[in-house]
């Protein structure tokens, strides 16, 4: 036998490595001299090649990592620590920094593993923050910069007429002063109304939001300004009097806040010095922007209603009851005025501030709640996922696990390791979902909320704080049940094989939550469904009006300039209507005074052989007098007779167009044309009835019918005023909106500014709930969806590879390729409809929190239900797809020779 | 308490061995007379473990085959002589009657 060269033991690294690992004393020093002598006799005789692949197998052999274990044991009790030792142990609580380094190293060996983590627990987690933000503004904070918000309520008038019940929070001036004079459950209350009136900045003419306030109204609020004062007391209205104005408007038209004070701003033919800014964001008790603010013109206040807000000190909510009692008892005795006696019917109610103007929680607010609930469920699955992620991670570190076990590593140190794994790769997800959240944030903000006032940047400290905590919780607890499974590894077993072990009770959990994310998918699916449905019902429902109708009022600041109802403002219109014929068609544009949307008039009306005129729930008769072509311009359909011609508007002809409910209240079962009508009194002349047009909508999506009717342009004299152009485009309306009000703008010098909106976007508010929820639910379930499949797909194809060996017996035994392959797909298949059929019937068990926040949408819609099924169950099969076709790869013969 | 057999075997080793009772001593000792093959780990780790149950002790000591390098000298304790006591007492209990081929 050849004898081989000496060999020098020292450089191996699996010596190295077990040098490292024991203590620094004599009996560990004796183990490894020992080892180094067997070494040299094997080595010498020859029966070993490889002197590091022995030390490497001696290493890892049970026993020795037992006796390093028992060493590492027996100085962690007593006796001096080694180096390696000590620097485990480290600093602070028992080397948790140590630990977290290694934490940080064992995640860097598997970036892409780490990437799917991060990216899937940032949408989680910056989705709750960004809807957080949204709601934190809607209802849970309150207003911003207004003092103790929990502390103000609205007062609400509510009225039972042929409607039914209805709540405004509209109350006659006597009745509010009446409330602010002698309620004593109240520390303060306010009267103010907002309005839009065109106002004069500089050479800049345009469209401001302004709220006319009583003495009381900052003082109520306990807001501070930004810069200069705020106006209270007495302070005289009108022409002359001061102006607070927000911030955004001094910034946008002055530069500064500092710059603003002291300058004049016309609003209307008023002036106003200005000599306050109000806090960045601040709206008053309402969610909409506000521009100025003025003091109420005393003169003219008790003319109109006021909307009331009260604070009251130590919270509302406790006080409710005795606040709405006196506010009651003080309505009851105090006269409204001669114009107001139908408040006399009504009765006063009080509720808190976050309220819509029916008193009740607005939609957007009702609507975000349910979102927030909702994006709650998609942390959930993202979490899920992670956790299945690390389930089969930490099956995959079985041996490591093993390996610390031995080396006597504790239970708790090892749970530590493992959850500061997990806590780190939530706050890299924290920290990218802060990029998330900041997206997001500012696409509802613009999208879909644009008409709340923001205070300040989606990120606020309020939103990081949420943030950082669901991230840190999050991250903690997706730890926990790897960390579990960690814990429970039986050290024997554990060293005495080199398979990796993951017992059934594991594999059926990674099932579970894969089955769980497919169910709170199918949720999330469902409602999205359902608000896409109740968003498309209410896109399509048709208000009477073709959609892309132009409203175009010529507005100027001086009222005086421009009388309602007068020559003046009739001969304008004309001219404005034949230019915007010139430009868009003679068949496209009409004037109206009346029109659904912006001005409603109600007028009295006799109908020879009634006594009295049927009401409808929707209230009328409601009056619009219109030029030749209007139906044909509005897009109207006239259902029987003919329109309004300009022939009938020029002989000012006898003629009257009742709308089809009009038509049907007032002579059922019998044909309207050719009925006489009588408008205003009952001696006036009779008007024959020559067309019968659709129902046309005045407010609203849900509004029941109500009596409509049309005369000819000029009949309106002397009764109402207010006309506008009406203007069909032939293009697109945002182009031709634009092209209209440059082409109208110099037709007089008395027009200060066109006033150009479509018809519908007066509406367009009323769908923003559906439209926030259609919008954030599809891309939140779309989300889920993405990540559930790459989940399913995850434990599916973590099955195959685990269960190669016993797919080689089946083979061997006489299965097919197609049966393993069935079998892969009937798991997800299983999966799928488990997870549909669960998710929508938790759906359904929460009807009763999602059916008020939808729109003529059942939630149980078999539509919405369908759709969603066969969606989740392809998507479930196709993610099955690629697991089953590894299946059908299986070599039966390599995998019993263990090749596999 | 009785002992297991290498347990067993490797205290009688330190017992015979007296004063030479260091670990490479008692594993050529069971590969000789006791025809016990076992790995350096095996050695260490059942000294080790005895020592912790208290049935042996060890000092600080030097021999020459270990070319003067320091070593573990072992030596049962009195809990030892005990143990090994018994679980002679236990295997002749059991083998009484048997005979033996």
């Amino acid at each position: 036998m050849k004898r081989q060269p000496a060999i020098q033991p020292e450089p191996l690294r699996a010596r190295r490595v077990l040098v490292k690992l024991l203590p620094e004393d004599d009996w560990s020093r004796e183990f490894v001299e020992e080892l180094d002598a067997e070494l040299e006799r094997l080595w010498r005789s020859g029966r070993i090649r490889r002197a590091g692949g022995w030390y490497a197998t001696r290493l890892l052999s049970p026993r020795t990592l037992r006796f390093v274990g028992m060493m590492r044991r027996r100085k962690r009790k007593g006796g001096m620590m080694t180096v390696g030792a000590r620097r485990m142990r480290g600093w602070g609580a028992g080397g948790a920094w140590q630990d977290l380094g290694q934490a940080a190293r064992s995640l860097r060996r598997e970036p892409r593993a780490v990437l799917f983590i991060v990216v899937t627990l940032a949408l989680g987690i910056g989705s709750v923050s960004a809807m957080y933000g949204v709601a934190d503004r809607l209802f849970l904070s309150g207003p911003p910069h207004v003092r103790a918000p929990d502390e103000l309520v609205r007062v609400y008038l509510t009225r039972e007429d042929a409607g039914g019940r209805r709540t405004s929070p509209w109350i006659p001036f006597l009745t509010a002063t009446a409330l602010q004079e002698q309620a004593h459950s109240f520390s303060g209350l306010t009267l103010y109304r907002r309005t839009e009136r065109l106002g004069r900045i500089g050479d800049n003419v345009s469209n401001l939001q302004v709220t006319e306030v009583d003495g009381h109204y900052f003082d109520v609020l306990g807001v501070i300004p930004y810069a200069g004062r705020l106006f209270g007391g007495q302070t005289r209205g009108g022409d002359g009097a001061p102006a607070v104005i927000s911030h955004a408007l001094a910034q946008s038209s002055f530069g500064s806040p500092a710059a603003a004070l002291g300058r004049t701003i016309q609003l209307g033919d008023e002036r106003h010095t200005v000599v306050g800014v109000t806090p960045g964001g601040f709206a008053g008790p309402q969610l909409e922007r506000v521009d100025v603010w003025v003091p109420m013109d005393r003169s003219t206040a008790s003319n109109r209603n006021w909307w009331v807000v009260g604070r009251v000190a130590g919270g509302a909510d406790r006080n409710i009851v005795r606040l709405q009692t006196e506010a009651e008892a003080i309505h009851r005795r105090t006269d409204p005025g001669r114009f107001y006696q139908w408040a006399r019917r009504g009765t006063i109610t009080v509720a808190a501030l976050g309220s819509d103007n029916s008193g009740k929680m607005s939609a957007e607010a009702a609507v975000t709640r349910l979102l927030l609930a909702l994006v709650g469920l998609l942390l959930l699955i993202a979490c899920a996922n992670v956790v299945n992620l690390l389930l089969a991670r930490i099956t995959r570190r079985h041996r490591e696990v093993v390996v610390r076990l031995a080396l006597g590593i504790s239970r708790w140190r090892l749970i530590r390791l493992l959850v500061f794994e997990s806590l780190l790769l939530g706050i890299a997800g924290g920290l990218v979902g802060v990029l998330v959240a900041y997206g997001e944030g500012i696409a509802l903000r613009r999208v879909l909320l644009p008409q709340v006032a923001w205070s300040s940047s989606p990120l606020d400290v309020r939103v990081l704080a949420v943030t950082a905590a669901i991230a840190i919780v999050t991250g903690v607890l997706l730890g926990l049940l790897p960390a579990r499974h960690a814990n429970r590894t039986d050290l024997t077993s554990g060293l005495a094989t080199d398979r990796v072990v993951s017992g059934r009770g594991h594999n059926r959990m990674r099932t579970a939550l894969a089955t769980a994310q497919l169910t709170l998918s199918s949720a999330l699916l469902v409602c999205a469904g359902l608000f896409l449905k109740s968003f498309w019902t209410i896109r399509t429902t048709d208000l009477g009006f073709a959609d892309d109708v132009l409203a175009v009022q010529l507005r100027s600041l001086d009222d005086a300039a421009l009388p309602e109802g007068s020559d003046v403002e009739t001969n304008l219109y004309e001219r404005a209507l034949a230019a915007a014929r010139s430009i868009e068609g003679s068949g496209r544009a009409a004037l109206s005074v009346g029109l659904p949307f912006l001005y409603n008039f109600g007028m009295s009306i006799w109908v020879p052989g009634l006594d009295s005129i049927p009401r409808l729930p929707g209230g009328g008769p409601y009056l619009s007098a219109v030029s030749g072509g209007y139906f044909g311009a509005v897009g109207t359909p006239i259902l029987r007779g003919v329109g309004i011609s300009q022939g009938d508007v020029s002989r000012q002809a006898p003629v009257v167009v009742v709308s089809r409910s009009t038509a049907r209240t007032l002579w059922p079962g019998g044909d309207a044309l050719g009925e006489c009508l009588r408008i205003g009194s009952e001696s006036s002349q009779c008007l024959r009835v020559i067309g019968v047009a659709a129902d046309v909508h005045r407010q609203g999506y849900r509004e029941p019918p109500s009596l409509q009717i049309y005369v000819p342009l000029g009949r309106e004299r002397g009764r109402f005023g207010g006309m506008a152009l009406v203007v069909r485009p032939a293009g697109s309306p945002g182009g031709d909106a634009t092209r209209l009000a440059s082409a109208l703008e110099g037709i007089d010098p008395v027009v200060d500014h066109v006033d150009v909106q479509r018809l519908d976007s007066v509406v367009d508010s009323q769908v923003r709930p559906w439209r926030l929820g259609a919008v954030v639910l599809t891309l939140t379930a779309a989300i889920a969806l993405l990540v559930s499949l790459i989940g399913v797909y995850g434990v599916l194809s973590y099955g195959v590879a685990h269960r190669r060996r016993e797919m080689g017996v089946r083979l061997a035994l006489g299965a097919t390729a197609t049966s393993l392959q069935r079998l892969v797909l009937r798991t997800g298949l299983v999966s799928g409809m488990v997870g549909v059929t669960t998710g929508i019937c938790l759906v359904i068990a929460a009807s009763h929190w999602l059916a008020p926040l939808l729109f003529e949408t059942p939630v149980a819609d078999p539509l919405v239900l369908a759709a969603v099924a066969t969606v989740l169950v392809a998507a479930a099969v196709a993610a099955c797809a690629l697991p089953a076709a590894e299946a059908g790869r299986v070599d039966a013969m390599a995998c019993l020779r263990g090749e596999g | 308490m009785t002992l297991g057999d290498l347990q067993n075997l490797t205290m009688l080793a330190v017992a015979r061995l007296g004063a030479r009772a260091f670990a490479r001593e008692i594993r050529t000792l069971l590969a000789e007379v006791a025809e016990r093959e076992v790995s350096v780990s095996t050695v260490f780790v059942t000294l080790t473990r005895l020592e912790d149950q208290g049935l042996v002790s060890s000092a600080r000591g030097e021999t020459p085959a270990r070319g003067g390098r320091p070593t573990r000298i072992f030596s049962l304790t009195d809990a030892g002589w005990e143990a090994l006591r018994r679980t002679r007492e236990a295997s002749e209990r059991l083998w009484s009657g048997l005979e033996t081929g």
